[in-house]
């Protein structure tokens, strides 16, 4: 434990305090450097904390989120972990005030909407640790963190686009961002692999819990041809209105094929628990800086669900290959040439978007069908 | 007398005692014995503790002490279902029927298909003159009062209490109840009659019990009737009012039962006044603000102007004799009597050309109608024009003034307090001798 | 000031009420195998002794008293604006169209500031107007109107106004110029509010208007009776409760969140009622009141993290402090008949 306290020095006021600024925390939020002694006295505990947006049996995002601090806090010896539920984005900072004066060291903010309070807690608790989820705002002990979820939805966009008969294919999507863009192009991009006759319709829900909205936007889709239905939105909704309608769709972030177990092709799911243990180790032996963590298949923080075997064999087949690829990190979704829907050319033959390109897609390949909010 | 000779009463109530949570004492031992087939009248200024003393019998009110007794046997009364139950029933003062239903729909609602047979029975059996068929909005208050009593039978009622039911009849119709309450005693059925008007008493009753600051002050025959007024009203005041009898055209009474026209004729004497007009509405509740002050409740009223209202808040209390710890109680603290004489003495004291005066007496005592009257002369006197609405006939020759009868938005010529024909005032205030 | 025996009933029957739905509350933590005193303890460092703590619960006191205050007033016309939540949003919007749409810079953030005030207690009008020309029953129309404002801030925020850096559904945030000065952390709004209260209680106990907002809260027919203007009182007072959410929202955009999101009032509006009524619509009572409650508010998250209580769990909390509280009415007569016999 000494070892650690020295270490702890050595690398400064943001990343201090790990082992025990309990009282410190308590007492003064102030206070920097803590030499104050460990409330677990023996062994050295470190603590945890996770705000969700909402419940977490939502089976969706926030539960995932959960998986992963279930995670951790088998394989962590050291760890003790605690979470808040149903937070509203208004109110993260009392609850992140709240674990400070608990004792929580790290502390992990899961949606978009708890950046600005995520930054000012760091700004107020600079001996503490702080991971947001989804965001683009870092400092010195405040890092982000997010998963290459576009990895997935490319290979769920090879089955997709074997399994289609009308060529037809569906998006529910949250908001016209980055992220949802980028996972409808990968989605898009997979699917034209194997059938380059595919179009891809989009419907904006402009929500990411919302499950009448998803319903609604599912089965107009469905009305227009649709049979193959991928999605970005916290529940099941989706995949349940492909089953009620004999056509197929995916998990999203957590298996859910209990909700459509004929309508389930695949699905791409997030292994948020990798991320933490990372940052938790080295939080916990003070090694931990601030940075922005965009895991994929090579880290192990996606992956696919189980394929249906209603995709045929050799398709299953270059799913695997592909993933396997991507595993090894020796292929990338996203290489040229890639030509956007207005004719520009955004990769030539050959080279692989930068990671700055990819955070500000803003932009539909050729084949995608639907209004694009700024699009460039 | 029916009720002279019979062992077993059908209702005891010895020594009730009833002490509110605020203190006021309002039964201090009272003890009334009825009969069967006895209709016993119940007698009392304001606040002397009638009101009280009947929700002791129907379960409203628990008795701090005292004891109640049904056909000699001792019981505890917790609730009005309680009552009920054994065999009590009270009509209220205000009509509680639904007014769009017929009298039959009303009792078959409140009591099923079985009261209505009961009440069928009855009205054949005794010969009982009551529609029925007719919604209760349409009925005269007479009939609607009888259908009450007939509703209370129909729930099995061997004991009716009747809270002030004729403090809005006309003469004709308090005959009318007259009649149906004593054939109904003759079918052994027993009332309360709850009254102030001495003359319905001696009319109707067998027996009365007159009560006075929470006390029995007599109990016994109705022969004796200038004894009651002696024990009802302390004399003088009576005798004073009752003489006070002058005639001034400043002074217009307009005699008739409510709804006839008054509220239009008042609308017409509230504009085209110079100064201010006081005003006391037929609901004195929409003129007065519970929860405020009785300076408030000055206050309001005349809020835009250079008065002393405390003054003349206490100059109020004082010359109505409204019973207040202080002018900053809340008005809604008062009882029902102080309370409307506090609200028609604001307004007769405001008034500086004009004042209207709706039955500014109902639900007051015969002392405090003869304190209204007396100031309402003073204000005559010091050249301020009232208006004076009153549905009793005897209030309206006793206050003096020029009488017209309202009946059905037709108003008759008015006649001075002292040349009035009584009979012929009674035969236009029932609709009967208009041209 | 001289208390009535009412109202010391009063006080005392609150104090019972807020202790019995503490003593059935901690029955709650025990199942969850917490500890109600630990966590009752920390309930009250977090929200009040933790410099932060206070800083927050400050923060949400103000918004909730300011509005809270408002509500006392109209309340106390016997008026129900139920549309708090509506008038504060759009004193953030009009705020946010000032800064987004006009760029007004001169005077910073006060021009945004009176704006959005101005436009809550505009939009809090309609209702007053619906009402006193055509009798529209203002309770339905407040209501309503939270939707048709609730509408309009997904409109600009999922639509014209939202941040076309990221396209996340928020707008951008504010630039320094337009931020309130953040006086000692949460000085600033507590001092507004404090400034309101007082302001508000001369206004309804010693002014003509306030007295006949009283009246006519007391009995409308009264009101009417004494010749009083409907107008007056009807939207006059509905102006004002409007005026004051519409000033917190507006001071919540330029003072805490800086921006817009879908969310900008997660039931601030609501839970004012509740405040304005635990404070007997009292203007003097409502900061002690909206504080407290703030403070309880938050603490719950603390019963989430020290005693493991689901945070749904916790809403149990607040609604078993409401129905003792509603309670109390007859709590006030069994005290006072209790108090003549001892």
């Amino acid at each position: 434990m000494s070892d650690r306290r020295e270490f702890i020095k050595v690398f400064g006021a943001g990343v201090a305090g790990l082992a025990g600024g309990y009282l410190a925390g308590a007492l003064s939020a102030e206070s920097k450097v803590a030499e104050v002694p460990s409330p677990a006295g023996e062994k050295d505990v470190l603590r945890a904390a996770w705000i969700y947006i909402s419940n977490v049996e939502d089976f969706g995002w926030t539960y995932a989120h959960d998986l992963g601090r279930r995670y951790v806090a088998e394989r962590l010896d050291f760890l003790e972990t605690e979470y808040v539920e149903s937070v509203p984005e208004n109110e993260s900072l009392p609850v992140i005030t709240q674990l400070v004066n608990e004792g929580y060291e790290v502390i992990f903010t899961t949606s978009f909407g708890y950046m600005d309070d995520t930054i000012e807690a760091g700004k107020r608790y600079p001996d503490r640790i702080f991971m947001h989820c989804s965001g683009y705002k870092r400092r010195e002990n405040v890092g982000t963190y997010f998963v290459r979820m576009y990895q997935p939805f490319y290979l769920t966009g090879l089955a997709a686009g074997a399994v289609t008969e009308s060529n037809k294919l569906g998006y529910v999507a949250a908001h016209p961002i980055p992220e949802v863009i980028r996972h409808i192009n990968a989605f898009h991009l997979g699917a034209r692999r194997v059938n380059p006759d595919v179009e891809t319709y989009v419907i904006w829900i402009n929500a990411w819990f919302n499950p009448e909205a998803a319903r609604a936007a599912a089965e107009q889709l469905i009305g227009i041809g649709c049979d193959v239905l991928a999605f970005t939105e916290d529940t099941p909704t989706v995949l349940q209105v492909a089953e009620e309608n004999g056509v197929y769709s995916f998990s999203h972030y957590s298996d859910m094929s209990r909700y459509g177990p004929n309508a389930h092709l695949t699905g791409h799911l997030a292994n948020w628990g990798v991320i933490y243990e990372d940052v938790l180790i080295r939080a916990y032996t003070g090694v931990w800086e601030s940075k922005d963590y965009w895991w994929g298949f090579y880290e192990g923080a996606v992956e696919i669900s189980p394929i249906s075997d209603v995709v045929p064999e050799e398709v299953k087949e270059e799913i695997l290959r592909i993933r396997d690829l991507m595993v090894e990190n020796s292929f990338e979704p996203f290489t040229g040439p890639l030509v956007d829907r207005r004719g520009r050319v955004r990769a030539e033959p050959g080279r692989q978007l930068t990671k700055s390109e990819l955070l500000s897609m803003k932009w539909f390949l050729e084949g995608v069908v639907g209004d694009l909010p700024g699009e460039e | 007398m029916t009720s002279q000779g019979r062992s077993s009463p059908l209702l005891k109530a010895r020594n009730i005692w009833v002490v509110y949570s605020d203190g006021t004492v309002a039964n201090k031992g009272v003890s009334l014995t009825l009969y069967e087939g006895e209709i016993h009248g119940l007698v009392g200024e304001n606040g002397a503790g009638k009101t009280s003393f009947v929700h002791v019998l129907y379960g409203v009110v628990r008795p701090s002490a005292g004891e109640i007794y049904i056909q000699g046997v001792k019981t505890r009364i917790a609730s009005p279902q309680d009552a009920r139950r054994h065999g009590i029933f009270m009509v209220p003062q205000h009509n509680v029927l639904i007014p769009t239903l017929t009298g039959l729909d009303n009792i078959r609602l409140s009591n099923g298909a079985e009261a209505v047979d009961r009440v069928y029975r009855l009205v054949d059996e005794l010969g009982i003159d009551v529609d029925l068929d007719t919604p209760v909005e349409r009925l005269e208050r007479g009939m609607v009062k009888k259908i009450e009593v007939l509703r209370a039978l129909a729930t099995g009622a061997k004991i009716v209490i009747l809270d002030e039911p004729t403090s809005v009849m006309s003469p004709v119709e308090v005959e009318d109840l007259s009649r149906l309450l004593k054939t109904l005693r003759g079918a052994g059925y027993s009332f309360i009659f709850i009254s102030h008007r001495l003359d319905e008493v001696v009319e109707i009753c067998d027996r009365v019990t007159v009560l006075r600051d929470g006390q029995v002050a007599y109990s016994g025959g109705v022969d004796e009737v200038e004894k009651l007024y002696r024990l009802m009203f302390r004399g003088e005041e009576y005798l004073e009012a009752s003489s006070m009898r002058r005639i001034s055209p400043m002074l217009r009474v307009f005699l008739g039962i409510e709804g006839n026209g008054q509220e239009e004729l008042a609308r017409k004497y509230l504009s085209g006044s110079r100064g201010f007009t006081g005003y006391v509405p037929g609901n004195p509740y929409s003129a007065m603000v519970p929860g405020m002050s009785l300076v408030d409740n000055v206050r309001f009223r005349v809020l835009d102007q250079d008065i002393d209202y405390e003054g003349l808040t206490l100059r109020i209390v004082r010359s109505y004799e409204v019973v207040a710890r202080d002018i900053y109680t809340p008005i809604d603290r008062l009882s029902g009597g102080n309370m409307q004489r506090f609200i028609v003495g604001r307004e007769v004291e405001l008034s500086e050309d004009r004042c209207v005066l709706m039955y500014p007496t109902r639900g007051l005592d015969m002392r405090s109608m003869a304190l209204v009257h007396r100031r309402v002369w003073d204000a005559v006197e010091r050249g301020c024009e009232v208006i004076y609405f009153t549905e009793d006939m005897e209030e309206a020759l006793m206050l003096g003034g020029m009488i017209s009868v309202v009946y059905r938005g037709r108003v008759s010529e008015p006649v001075s307090a002292d040349e009035a024909d009584v009979d012929r005032l009674k035969m236009l205030m029932s609709g009967i001798g208009w041209s | 000031m001289e208390l009535s025996p009412m109202q010391i009933y009063r006080g005392v029957a609150t104090i019972l009420a807020v202790s019995i739905a503490v003593a059935v509350y901690s029955g709650v933590i025990i199942l969850y195998g917490g500890d109600p005193v630990e966590a009752y303890t920390k309930m009250f460092r977090n929200a009040f002794l933790d410099p932060y703590g206070l800083r927050e619960t400050m923060r949400l006191a103000s918004a909730l008293g300011i509005i809270s205050l408002g509500l006392s007033i109209v309340f106390r016309a016997g008026l129900w604006n139920i549309g708090a939540e509506g008038q504060y949003v759009l004193g953030g919007l009009a705020a946010g169209y000032v800064v987004y749409v006009l760029g007004l810079q001169q005077g910073g953030p006060l021009a945004p500031l009176l704006i959005g005030a101005l436009t809550g207690g505009l939009y809090a009008a309609i209702p007053g107007v619906l009402r006193w020309r055509l009798g529209v029953n203002e309770v339905l129309t407040t209501l309503m109107l939270n939707y048709v404002a609730l509408y309009l801030l997904y409109y600009v925020v999922y639509g014209v106004w939202r941040d076309p850096q990221t396209g996340f559904p928020v707008t951008p945030e504010i630039p320094g110029a337009y931020r309130l000065p953040e006086v000692g952390g949460f000085v600033g709004g507590l001092a507004i509010m404090l400034l309101i209260a007082p302001a508000l209680y001369y206004l309804l106990f010693h002014t003509r208007y306030g007295f006949k907002l009283r009246v006519y809260g007391l009995n409308r027919e009264a009101a009417e009776y004494a010749g009083y203007d409907r107008r007056a009182i009807i939207v006059g007072g509905l102006f004002i409760s409007g005026l004051l959410a519409g000033l917190a929202g507006a001071g919540d955009f330029l003072g805490s969140y800086y921006r817009l999101m879908p969310r900008f009032s997660s039931g601030l509006g609501y839970t004012a009622i509740i405040v304005a009524l635990l404070a007997y619509n009292h203007p003097l009572i409502v900061p002690i009141a909206s504080i407290l409650f703030a403070g309880f508010l938050y603490g719950s998250y603390t019963l989430a993290i020290v005693a493991d209580i689901p945070t749904e769990a916790t809403y149990l909390m607040t609604g078993l402090l409401l129905a003792m509280l509603v309670s109390t009415q007859y709590m006030e007569r069994w005290i006072g008949w209790l108090a003549r016999r001892l």
